[in-house]
């Protein structure tokens, strides 16, 4: 028992030293905080006078050169356009570039996904064949890093392995969207593609992408996906021709109100309202007044999109059902 | 006989003591390295990326709210402010009989609505819904009283999004808080069930506008005990338990629902004080049962500030009121202690819960009452009665040590280092009196339950310290 | 600015946002665009200066403390002095429900980040050479 107690009493000094000497690094973080904050302020005129294409970027080293690197890189998330490339060319000219490649081969896990990462920040275009190759990583972390990335560069050429990396899981599906989404209309072809698919999954999450990224004129195989046989993809293509704005798909979209599964009558219904059209107001009253909740809701909503007047005046009846009288009383607010 | 017999019982405790501190050594360990891989993922965390994807899912805040009029204002408008693509805040207002409703109405110029609730699960009567006319996205549900778990029932069934975020009135997130606490589950939504983010406290710290603009510890000496709890309980256990995937415990102060499954369990449970403990078990039930793999995890980054009990008298009755609530819940659940179908849940956390958090008043004050009166009777030695004191508090300063270093390591909070000496101060302290104190209100928790007490209790509200 | 020989005093714009590097970014961009820039870090300055200096346009982050973009903005078009102030809201916000509010909320146009600070030159220049 004492021995057991000497143990301890040791045990607890030695992490209280532990923690003093934890502390002792705050002063040096401190120093540190407070020489970034002023190289920040110094720095930030040349950083902007670089992204607005005033001046030459000055010769910079050190805590200086980090500070700057760090202050274009946070630029980098914000423009868009000339000042990205300019920023772009400035960490190809310093190195930077080079140096976040060779750490994208770091055998640490963590290193690898930093630098994948930062080279999404950097936006040079040189970096896409490492980032491609950073998508088979083992590690997930580095794989999404390295999905995010390739968006934010914006490669074409990462189209195909993007989502081939979102189908097969490999890449969670919310990362491998945005990068689809940021790559933007390029994708469009490829994804219509998809859009015929044998997997399901793979059918829905590609014209879900249509929807975001396209425009009215690729709507063209959409309709007929409202009568696919997985109710994900119906539902998915409903969205996307709400979107899209495809009025050409008016009466499709009416005829899948009447779908058997709900989340398809509550995306037609949404669709509806975003497209218009006094003929859909008649399915949408009716979906409005007869159906569950959820497509209730959402067709009562759609309705007051299209004609609020109408709705109002239709709650007033005794038999508009509760859905209808609270999609007037949103149109009266 | 006797004598034997009291030895014996000294013996137990301190083996007892040192079980339950080695349990937490290896939380703690657990704890560290979770923390070093979270600390270098802070460079490739992406959240900017959820925050500007179009087809991030919507979250529903939900804001259960009963006399609430000092702080619900200041926490909704906090709420509002998050950084989420698109979330909306749901408060209830459980039937307050102070002028909850009315600020809220004069503050965001509410307009009745009728809106139609998915009767998923069954409450008390709504009495009536607001809709904000300047912020679309709040909506303001208002009931009969039916207690905090009825509360949130009521709203999960009017929220619009398929993910519900459970917050406490009195408290404020932080503006990245939704995201971080959300990206875990939107990374693998079909893995990961529900996720909890860590709780801080308030008091003491400057608050203006919704935002904590400095962290200051309190001057409350309770309040200050109080966060070297919140330190272990947080940053250590739950930390250490979620790498096991035996998180018992997502507070309802700060947690995130996939909406369906709660749907599907039935929501909370209205018969329990302890209703996020209770939530937990049945979730991790529910899905181990249904036989696919499953998380249910703890993410140690968000923040939501919350303002703790600073009076003798409120914290007693908290604490009573979560021994009960921890009772409650097991009972319920008491198939899982000791299976090993529900993993190191069952196996460990579920006994831990029992021996260890349950039942550790009842050990420690009679161990204590034993160990002293052995040694007044002269059946210890001196010198063991002052290594058996080493020991136990010994072991206990270690691991809250452990906890600060965390907390030093990762987050450094605490701007001041005369803060970070007063900690360490109250670490030494803390097993003087307030641990004893402590383990008095939970003994007295065992008489509230077997009395059948039920209710909760006068809450304590002052409203946040604004500078303005 | 000379227009005839006579000196026009310079337009006066408002930004506001609680990012520095994005103010100055944008305050840097108008001013060598010959304008006047007056910086506000969150909503409640913003709102001081616009009911002071009375600008010609505001260019306004929406997640700013103390008083956000759609507030402000709903503050100012409640004020005579500034009710019919051009206000272009500059924001990460980017859904369609977020622009939609911003427009609800009262204001003329909406940038998204990430975006071309000529694109703001643009549509500023754009503003105020209608008047």
């Amino acid at each position: 028992m004492e021995l057991l107690g000497l143990v301890i009493l040791v045990l607890v000094a030695g992490s209280m030293l532990f923690l003093l000497t934890l502390v002792g690094r705050r002063s040096w973080i401190a120093y540190e905080a407070r020489r970034r904050d002023a190289a920040v302020a110094a720095l930030r005129p040349a950083a902007i006078e670089l992204i607005e294409d005033v001046a030459d970027p000055p010769a910079l080293r050190g805590v200086d050169a980090e500070v700057f690197a760090e202050l274009l890189g946070g630029y980098s998330l914000v423009v868009r356009g000339a000042s990205r490339e300019r920023i772009a060319a400035y960490f190809e000219s310093t190195g930077a570039v080079d140096e976040q490649l060779a750490l994208l081969r770091s055998r640490r896990a963590w290193r690898r996904a930093t630098a994948a990462f930062t080279l999404g920040d950097m936006g040079s275009p040189r970096a896409v064949p490492a980032l491609l190759g950073a998508l088979d990583d083992k590690r997930r972390a580095v794989r999404a890093a390295a999905a995010r990335s390739l968006g934010r560069i914006g490669s074409d050429d990462a189209i195909e392995p993007l989502i081939t990396a979102g189908v097969e899981r490999r890449i969670p599906r919310d990362v491998v969207s945005l990068a689809l989404f940021d790559i933007g209309t390029p994708a469009v072809p490829r994804l219509l593609e998809l859009t015929r698919d044998d997997e399901p999954l793979v059918r829905a999450a590609s014209v879900e992408l249509v929807g975001y990224l396209g425009n009215a004129g690729d709507s063209g195989p959409l309709p007929a996906m409202l009568r696919d046989t997985s109710a994900d993809v119906r539902a998915a293509a409903a969205g996307s021709l709400g979107r899209l704005g495809a009025s050409t798909a008016r009466d499709a979209l009416i005829d899948a109100l009447d779908d058997r599964v709900p989340s398809v009558r509550v995306a037609a219904s949404r669709a509806l309202g975003q497209i218009g059209g006094r003929r859909a107001l008649d399915g949408l009253l009716r979906v409005a007044q007869a159906d569950e909740h959820e497509p209730a809701a959402a067709a009562a909503r759609a309705a007051a999109r299209i004609d609020p007047a109408l709705v109002v005046h239709a709650a007033g009846r005794a038999d508009a059902g509760p859905y209808l009288r609270e999609a007037a009383d949103l149109v009266e607010l | 006989m006797l004598r034997d017999v009291l030895f014996v019982y000294t013996l137990f405790t301190f083996f007892y003591f040192v079980v339950l501190n080695g349990l937490y050594l290896f939380l703690t360990l657990l704890a560290w390295r979770q923390m070093g891989s979270d600390v270098r993922a802070r460079g490739y965390l992406g959240l900017d990326e959820v925050f500007r994807s179009p087809l991030t899912p919507g979250v529903s805040v939900l804001v259960p709210a009963f006399n609430e009029q000092a702080v619900i204002v200041e926490s909704v408008r906090s709420l509002l402010a998050l950084r989420y693509p698109s979330h909306e805040v749901v408060v209830v207002n459980d039937g307050s009989d102070d002028e909850t409703l009315s600020v809220l109405r004069e503050a965001f110029e509410l307009a009745p609505v009728r809106k139609v609730f998915r009767d998923s699960i069954a409450t008390k009567p709504v009495r009536g819904t607001y809709v904000s006319r300047n912020h679309p996205n709040l909506l303001v549900v208002d009931k009969e009283n039916g207690g905090r778990s009825d509360a949130l029932n009521a709203g999960v069934n009017a929220a619009r999004h398929p993910y519900v975020c459970v917050i406490d009135a009195d408290s404020l997130l932080e503006e990245d808080a939704l995201l971080k606490v959300a990206k875990p589950i939107l990374d693998d939504p079909d893995l990961l069930a529900a996720t909890g983010g860590t709780i801080r406290i308030a008091n003491g710290c400057t608050i203006d506008h919704g935002r904590v603009v400095e962290v200051r510890l309190p001057k409350s000496r309770f309040a200050t005990v109080q966060v070297l709890e919140y330190f272990r309980a947080f940053l250590v256990a739950r930390v250490g338990w979620s790498r096991l995937n035996a998180l018992g415990i997502i507070s309802g102060a700060f947690g995130l629902f996939h909406r369906s499954l709660l749907e599907t369990v039935g929501g909370y449970w209205t018969e329990t004080v302890g209703e996020d403990f209770e939530l937990t078990l049945r979730l991790h039930r529910y899905l181990r049962e249904r036989g696919e793999p499953y998380k249910i995890a703890f993410i140690s980054d968000p923040v939501c500030w919350t303002e703790v009990p600073t009076e003798f008298s409120t914290l007693g009755r908290q604490r009573r009121r979560w021994q009960r609530g921890l009772w409650e819940a097991l009972r319920r659940h008491a198939r899982l202690i000791g299976r090993p179908r529900y993993g190191v849940l069952g196996l460990v956390a579920m006994p831990y819960f029992v021996l260890f958090e349950f039942l550790s008043p009842m050990f420690a004050l009679l161990g204590l009452v034993v160990t002293v009166l052995w040694w007044l009777v002269g059946g210890l030695s001196t010198v063991y009665f002052l290594a058996f004191l080493a020991v136990s508090i010994g072991l206990g300063l270690l691991l809250t040590t452990a906890a600060l270093a965390l907390e030093e390591f990762s987050y450094q909070r605490y701007r001041k280092r005369r803060e970070v000496a007063r900690l360490l101060a109250y670490a030494v302290l803390e097993n003087i009196g307030f641990r004893q104190l402590h383990d008095i209100w939970r003994a007295l928790g065992y008489v509230d339950i077997a009395r059948g007490k039920r209710e909760w209790g006068a809450q304590q509200r002052r409203g946040f310290a604004t500078t303005d | 600015m000379t227009d005839g020989g006579v000196d026009r005093p310079q337009p006066v714009v408002l930004a506001a946002d609680d990012d520095e590097d994005i103010l100055e970014l944008v305050a840097f961009r108008l001013e060598r665009s010959g304008y006047t820039v007056l910086r506000a870090k969150d909503g409640e300055e913003a709102l001081r200066l616009a009911l002071e200096a009375k600008p010609d346009l505001a260019v306004l982050d929406v997640m700013m403390p103390k008083l956000d973009g759609y507030e402000l903005t709903r503050r100012l078009r409640a004020e005579d002095a500034t009710s019919r102030m051009p206000i272009i809201l500059l924001t990460a916000r980017a859904q369609d429900a977020d622009v939609q509010a911003g427009f609800d909320a009262g204001a003329d146009d909406y940038l998204r980040k990430p975006f071309s600070p000529q694109e703001l030159r643009a549509r500023v220049q754009a503003i105020l050479g209608r008047r």
